[in-house]
């Protein structure tokens, strides 16, 4: 009960430690013809982008332990960021001088939960362009 | 009676003074007159003679020259024809028998520059020497007085002072006619007389002190001067001069140039001609000698009348103050006598004075012994009188002061006082107190050092007063910190309420709006459909709710951050309507933007969006189904500026206007309201516009519509 799309078809992380929305966006992400992986917390997601090419990122920030700040801040200072696409999507309340901050570190796009499905498709395809 | 004796004295002196100054006065006048009589005589001879000296030289002078225009050889007819234009006469060669005596009176005599034979009709016919012969500038001269006047008179002739031509030196001329044989002139012999003999004369006859001699000629032209000579014409301004000119001679007392002086002046008679001599001396040096005597007597007598005044004078004043200084004395006697006794009446209030203060006072010496303390330091330590003599007051200083007392003697010692040191002292019991020490220098009678007294202040209870301070100090900071605690607890705890209300609503929204989408999940029928709208719907409420409960509660508690900036108002109000445009064409009421304004202001765009939106949605609710009209605007005034939205709806009693901005509150609360809001929107709304150090109000009446105002000031901080 999938659709071919026209566009190409994106290898996705998701990492979120609710893992009722991984899930979901797994789901969504494979019923739109792409590929799609979870990870529940941020040290394994840090291993897992080191290990594996993705095109894009959807990274929550509260995560317990290991947040999405720290795997940004990981990322960034080795450099590593900037081969990747990261897309911040979180229900956390963030001032503008994080999300500036985030976006400074080479965070490549922001979204708040809840997203609609057809928003978080736009800026998944949008952000590998 | 012995002042009158004084007196008298006194003025035996002055009369006798007078008398001799007076006498004094009038013996030297005399002799001053006797003296300038007999300097007058003198002067005269001497100006004689001299003046007879010069007519005696002139005089054989001319007669050289007279001698030899004698000679047969220049009465001969001398031929002009052998004058040379180019050589000024005749040749060197030419006539020499004439030339020859003349050079020889040029080498002879020695007062001739040179001499010089001109024809009647004035032509040079030659000069001896040759050399001034060549030196001629001119050829005739016939323009020269003498010439003149020889030619006049056929006689010799000593001319005034003249300037050489050939020599530019001062000369006169001495001419004299050669006649011949038969009495016809033939020529007449020039000879230019040189006037350093003269000179020579004139400085040799000075005689006095001072004196200048000068001897002018008829035109007052000098010709010798002891003073040097001058070409200016010589003008004394006595009349001297003048009447020597008519021949007369004498003596004159005059002032020239300011100065007094003695004149003498005689005619000198030369050929044809008068010459004038004068004897120049200042007065005071003629008569210098009698001045002189005249000066010193009278100083003198001055000297000794003053030396007797001045004796008497301060005989007279010492018997004055004699009498003086036993009044004086007298006074002096009383004085000390009053004086002793308030001395000692003083001593004894000062002594009450210790005895008495309120304030423990204490004297010690240099070392620290303790001299004297009164009944208040008695009382406050616990000692009796006496008790402490011959202590030092280290000896009651606790221990915790004990460093600082040297250091309060030292600076006792320079300065002299000492203002306000903390100090702690022991009691009789062993308690410690603390005290504020003031101290001075106590001096006795004799104002000599008598040793150091110190005025002590009790500030135990200052210091009771301050450890309390101190100790609330304590327990507020305490209390801020814990309340600083408990504010942070609040943040974390709303975060996370936040965050967890609104991580189910993700999922529940999600996965409705995939159903909703039929594209992803599949088709569903209608009922279906239905379902999956409503989940969505209230997943979209519950989150509005969750969002206002979160704002409203950051507005309490005054957490609401702004991000001011430069707010353009009519894009702020266009973005308002774009923003808004859907609800209003689903709704099908008319939006109208009735905004003129044009300025900026600084505020929060982001809020005040959210304002105009949670305004227009209830306005929305308001409005009748078909024909609703919704305005939205802004009005510029001097120090803020209002924005409106005004609705055509029900209107709103005046009883419910005044709760409307209160939380929850709903203006209709039957179970069939239609309108779904959260009843958040409006105190919200006044929390946001009250933190832009705005205002929010209504204008409405049931029928007539509502309109909802806000202000924001046009100066925010």
């Amino acid at each position: 009960m999938h659709e071919l799309n026209n566009t190409f078809r994106m290898k996705v992380l998701v990492i979120d430690d609710n893992v009722s929305i991984g899930k979901m966006l797994k789901q969504f992400l494979e019923l739109k013809g792409h590929q799609c992986v979870t990870v529940a917390d941020g040290y394994n997601g840090l291993e897992l982008i080191r290990k594996q090419k993705f095109d894009v990122i959807v990274l929550d920030l509260a995560m317990p332990e290991f947040s999405g700040f720290d795997v940004v801040n990981e990322l960034s200072g080795t450099g590593e960021i900037k081969n990747q696409n990261i897309i911040v999507l979180t229900a956390v309340a963030v001032s503008k001088d994080q999300i500036n901050q985030l976006l400074k570190a080479g965070v490549k796009s922001f979204l708040k939960k809840p997203v609609s499905p057809e928003a978080l498709l736009t800026t998944i395809t949008s952000s590998t362009k | 009676m012995r002042k009158v004796a004084t007196t008298n004295v006194i003025l035996t002196f002055i009369v006798f003074s007078v008398i001799m100054v007076s006498s004094i006065m009038v013996y030297t006048t005399e002799q001053i007159r006797q003296q300038t009589e007999t300097i007058e005589l003198e002067r005269l001879v001497t100006i004689n003679l001299i003046a007879s000296k010069t007519e005696l030289r002139i005089d054989s002078i001319v007669r050289t020259l007279q001698i030899t225009s004698n000679d047969d050889a220049i009465k001969e007819a001398p031929d002009a024809s052998l004058i040379d234009k180019s050589l000024h006469g005749i040749p060197e060669y030419q006539e020499t028998n004439k030339r020859t005596p003349v050079h020889n009176v040029i080498d002879f005599y020695n007062d001739f520059e040179s001499i010089l034979y001109v024809l009647p009709n004035g032509d040079a016919y030659f000069v001896e020497p040759y050399s001034s012969q060549q030196a001629l500038t001119v050829s005739n001269f016939s323009f020269r007085g003498w010439y003149k006047n020889v030619i006049n008179t056929h006689d010799s002739y000593v001319s005034s002072i003249i300037i050489s031509k050939a020599t530019n030196n001062p000369i006169t001329v001495v001419a004299v006619p050669v006649i011949s044989q038969d009495g016809s002139l033939r020529g007449i012999l020039a000879g230019a007389l040189k006037l350093n003999a003269v000179q020579k004369v004139l400085n040799e006859s000075r005689s006095y002190p001072n004196e200048r001699i000068l001897m002018v000629d008829n035109e007052r032209n000098i010709i010798a001067d002891t003073a040097g000579f001058h070409e200016a014409k010589v003008y004394l301004g006595i009349g001297a001069i003048a009447k020597a000119l008519a021949g007369e001679r004498g003596t004159i007392i005059g002032t020239i140039d300011g100065t007094k002086m003695f004149v003498a002046y005689a005619p000198i008679e030369v050929s044809q001609n008068r010459w004038v001599i004068v004897s120049i001396q200042p007065y005071d040096d003629a008569l210098h000698s009698v001045n002189l005597s005249r000066n010193e007597l009278t100083f003198l007598i001055i000297a000794i009348s003053s030396l007797f005044t001045i004796t008497g004078y301060f005989l007279y004043r010492s018997s004055v103050s004699r009498e003086k200084f036993a009044q004086k004395l007298e006074q002096l006697n009383e004085f000390l006598k009053r004086t002793q006794s308030t001395l000692v009446m003083s001593e004894e209030r000062y002594r009450n004075l210790f005895q008495l203060s309120p304030d423990p006072t204490i004297v010690v010496n240099r070392e620290g012994t303790i001299l004297s303390y009164n009944e208040s330091f008695e009382k406050k330590f616990g000692y009796s009188k006496d008790v402490l003599a011959k202590k030092n007051i280290r000896d009651i200083t606790d221990k915790m002061s004990k460093e600082s007392v040297d250091e309060y003697f030292k600076e006792l010692e320079i300065t002299g006082h000492l203002d306000g040191k903390e100090v702690w002292y022991k009691k009789k019991d062993g308690a410690s107190f603390p005290t504020l020490v003031s101290a001075s220098i106590l001096r006795d009678k004799n104002n000599a050092f008598a040793g150091y007294i110190g005025v002590l202040k009790d500030i135990t209870e200052l210091y009771e007063a301050k450890r309390k301070i101190e100790e609330s100090e304590k327990i507020m900071i305490f209390q801020l910190d814990k309340l600083q605690e408990i504010d942070k607890l609040k943040d974390e705890f709303s975060s996370m309420v936040s965050h967890e209300l609104k991580t189910p609503l993700f999922p529940i929204k999600f996965h409705s709006e995939m159903l909703m989408d039929q594209t992803i999940k599949g088709a569903l029928n209608k009922i279906q459909l239905e379902s999956a709208k409503e989940i969505y719907q209230n997943a979209t409420k519950l989150e509005r709710l969750i969002d206002d409960i979160l704002i409203s509660q950051k507005l309490e508690l005054k957490k609401l951050t702004f991000d001011i900036s430069d707010v353009e108002v009519d894009r702020l109000i266009n973005e308002v309507m774009k923003q808004n445009a859907p609800l209003m064409v689903e709704k099908q009421i008319e939006f109208v933007n009735s905004n003129m304004e044009k300025i900026t202001i600084k505020s929060d765009p982001a809020r005040l969006s959210q304002v105009f939106w949670n305004l227009i949605k209830n306005s929305v609710d308001f409005v009748p189904d078909k024909g609703g009209i919704i305005e939205v605007g802004a009005q510029s005034n001097r120090e803020d500026i209002v924005f409106y939205v005004k609705d055509n709806g029900i209107g709103i009693p005046k009883e419910k206007q005044q709760n409307l901005f209160k939380k929850f509150y709903q203006i209709d609360t039957s179970y069939k309201r239609k309108h779904g809001g959260t009843g958040l929107g409006l105190s919200i709304c006044k929390g946001i516009i009250e933190g832009l150090e705005g205002k929010i109000w209504v204008e409405s009446s049931p029928g007539m519509g509502t309109t909802l105002y806000f202000s924001i000031p046009k100066r925010s901080n």
